[in-house]
């Protein structure tokens, strides 16, 4: 009797949950045309997700009040997501039909968020704007897909080369690398027994991929063309440098962070990094002197950009949300709000008419690496290219395959990926 | 149980409801995904079509998914029997009535209250190749000459991890096997001192064979409390070097969240729960049979 009432008892809760189940999917669907049926009567209220901390945050809150008080169309209210969590939060919303009407993100998913249907083509909004032109080709190529509009990029960053003026001059070395030569020369002259002459960070994530873009590009390589002369190259020289030990061989496990962190303590005399960690390296080791340049070179002067895109959601406020935008970008906020924040303009015209960015002694290092800073991709399927190449990085790092072996098996996977 | 008695199960229905509503739901919910093709967006236009065992094909053919199962499998079997010998050890160590024996079991449960983020940061950092204090310590007694790459090489990586795992599971395992050992009758073993048996006999004749119970569930617990770790092998980690270790729920995250291919991820989920709900069945089999003996 024990069993049978037992079966009897697990029966009738399996078809609970099934009945659950099915009824979960279909408030689902009511709730979701729901939410786009009200947002077309021209609501009020625009909800932003965004990601920002720290003093960006502050900025923007503040920003998102001036604009509610400006105007009583729409009413405007942020709500912050945490970083690692933003991809999460939208597949979540998306599933469960609680979307904002606008969410920031990482230039890099643009273009995965609207093959997938999430953004609203805002094409037709911008031409009618058109203040499109004055913005940087770099930042607005990853904001589009299919060519068309899906978001504007509202600040930007690239990466540059750290140098540490003390160790360099220590060592004899006057002027920073400029070629990939150089580069290891002067690296290896650097390295001793406390200290590293160069180090990228190489560990199995996004950042990985985006430290090495620049030397990829560098090249005269892609993504598509990770097979190519250019490529291997570029993978030979962060190989090489490994073997010399001049590069320390746990950058497959380091982060930006863990760079900048090393480098503020003297272990590191020269690093791939972003404008981001310039305040913290001038907090953490205020009597260090570094400077930034260029990325050295093989063909070209290459770099890679990074920074946020502010996006429409398909089927949400879509007026209320563009006019915010605007609002935002207009070029006096647009460069106050990026120069107090440490990150650079989207904008041509803010970046040209300011002297904020080259007269700052560090950021002014990042002048003329965001002019040839380019986008990852951009690319729908970026994010299993990008693990494709971490995949490739890290077997020639470690010295499990060969460049050309580890960059072969990529460029095929890559292939398979973008013809899926 | 007597026959007529349906009333009483009004009672266990409040219980009933709450497990279905929240581990029975979700748990369907993802064994259904798994069969469908589901990315951003059909979520989003909710079309939903069965495609059955094709994203379990598609996994299988997953770059890393083999290693990542067997990873599971090196890292859950290698933590826990680490784990519970050290803890063991330890157990019987503290059970020998000295000074500060329950002040010092009580700094031991210090690495288990540590949040498993911190620890993971703690020994990323410790076990950097060049500054990290495992290889200062180890070329400093003359150990070793040339720096270990705990976390940079692919051979290395995994046993780095299980060895922090084991450091923050010791303390779980000593302290379930204390509260066993203070249970043991104490007449046993006054009789096995008259019949002159010697320290090995005793533990081995006699407290391993009572513990039994008490092993039994550490052992359990243990494996389902390791094998589906995330934390700790994607702060550490992330995965890499290359894939060396990727585990099935980082698989899993990576698949879902990353690439929006939630099905896959889902059934990445599923071959994980299915293993454990496999573990669990022997262990609540055993728990039964040692009830009725």
């Amino acid at each position: 009797m024990k069993r049978i009432s037992g079966l009897l008892l697990a029966i009738v809760s399996l078809v609970v949950v099934l009945s659950a189940c099915s009824g979960g999917t279909s408030i689902t669907d009511d709730e979701q045309s729901g939410g786009e049926g009200e947002a077309t009567e021209g609501s009020k209220d625009v909800t932003i997700w965004f990601h920002y901390t720290g003093k960006q945050q502050e900025e923007f809150l503040s920003l998102i009040d001036e604009y509610n008080e400006s105007q009583d169309q729409y009413e405007v209210e942020g709500e912050y997501v945490p970083f690692a969590d933003v991809k999460k939060q939208l597949s979540v919303g998306v599933a469960g039909g609680t979307l904002p009407d606008m969410a920031l993100m990482d230039v890099v998913d643009n273009a995965a968020f609207a093959e997938q249907g999430v953004l609203e083509d805002i094409t037709s909004k911008v031409e009618e704007w058109g203040e499109i032109d004055n913005f940087y080709e770099g930042p607005v190529e990853s904001a589009t897909y299919d060519g068309k509009y899906y978001g504007l990029p509202v600040g930007s960053n690239a990466l540059g080369l750290f140098y540490n003026e003390d160790l360099l001059k220590e060592a004899g070395i006057e002027e920073p690398p400029t070629t990939w030569d150089e580069l290891k020369e002067d690296a290896k002259a650097l390295t001793n027994d406390d200290t590293k002459g160069f180090a990228v960070s190489a560990v199995k994530s996004e950042e990985g991929a985006f430290q090495f873009y620049p030397f990829l590009r560098s090249a005269g390589a892609d993504y598509d063309s990770l097979d190519s002369e250019g490529a291997v190259e570029a993978m030979t020289l962060l190989t090489d440098m490994i073997e010399e030990g001049s590069m320390g061989s746990d950058v497959v496990n380091a982060t930006q962070d863990d760079l900048a962190r090393q480098f503020a303590a003297g272990k590191l005399a020269m690093m791939v990094n972003g404008p981001w960690n310039i305040e913290r390296l001038k907090e953490e080791s205020p009597d260090m002197n570094f400077s930034i340049s260029q990325i050295p070179k093989d063909e070209q002067f290459a770099s890679v950009l990074g920074g946020e895109n502010l996006t429409i959601i398909k089927g949400g406020n879509v007026d209320g949300a563009f006019d915010f935008l605007t609002w935002f970008l207009e070029p006096d906020r647009h460069e106050t709000f990026t120069y107090e924040t440490g990150v650079f303009p989207a904008r041509k015209d803010v970046l040209e008419n300011s002297d904020h960015w080259t007269e700052d002694p560090y950021l002014n290092g990042f002048v003329p690496i965001m002019d040839g800073a380019v986008p990852r991709g951009p690319s729908p399927q970026w994010p299993e290219i990008s693990e494709s190449i971490q995949i490739a990085i890290q077997e020639s790092l470690t010295g499990t395959k060969s460049p050309e072996e580890a960059l072969d098996k990529a460029a095929e996977s890559v292939s398979e990926t973008v013809d899926e | 149980m007597k026959k007529g008695r349906w009333g009483e199960y009004l009672f266990i229905y409040p219980a009933v409801i709450f497990m279905l509503l929240l581990i029975g739901y979700p748990l369907i919910y993802n064994i259904i995904l798994s069969f469908q093709d589901v990315d951003l967006n059909s979520l989003a236009t909710g079309d939903k079509h069965f495609v059955w065992f094709d994203n379990y094909k598609a996994l299988a053919d997953q770059d890393g998914f083999g290693i990542s199962v067997w990873n599971t499998i090196v890292y859950t079997l290698g933590s826990v029997v680490f784990q519970v010998v050290i803890g063991f050890l330890l157990a019987l160590f503290f059970s020998m009535k000295f000074k500060l024996a329950s002040f010092l079991r009580g700094v031991v449960m210090i690495s288990w209250l540590i949040p498993l983020t911190i620890t993971a940061l703690l020994y990323k950092f410790m076990m950097g190749s060049g500054e990290g204090i495992f290889n200062q310590m180890l070329m400093g007694i003359g150990f070793i000459d040339d720096p270990i790459q705990w976390l940079s090489n692919p051979d290395i990586a995994l046993w780095s991890v299980i060895i922090a795992n084991i450091w923050v599971g010791i303390p779980f395992n000593m302290l379930l096997l204390s509260t066993g050992l203070s249970n043991l009758p104490e007449d046993v073993y006054e009789s096995a001192s008259l019949d002159g048996a010697n320290w090995f006999q005793k533990l081995f004749k006699i407290t391993i064979p009572l513990l039994r119970p008490v092993l039994l569930v550490v052992l359990m617990l243990g494996f389902i409390y390791t094998f589906k770790v995330f934390d700790l092998v994607f702060v550490m980690t992330g995965g890499g070097p290359i894939n060396s270790t990727e585990v099935l729920s980082t698989i899993a995250y990576r698949l879902s969240f990353n690439e929006f291919q939630f099905s896959l991820g889902a059934a990445a989920a599923n071959i994980l729960f299915i293993i454990l709900l496999f573990v669990s069945v022997i262990y609540l089999f055993m728990i039964n049979k040692d009830e009725e003996a």
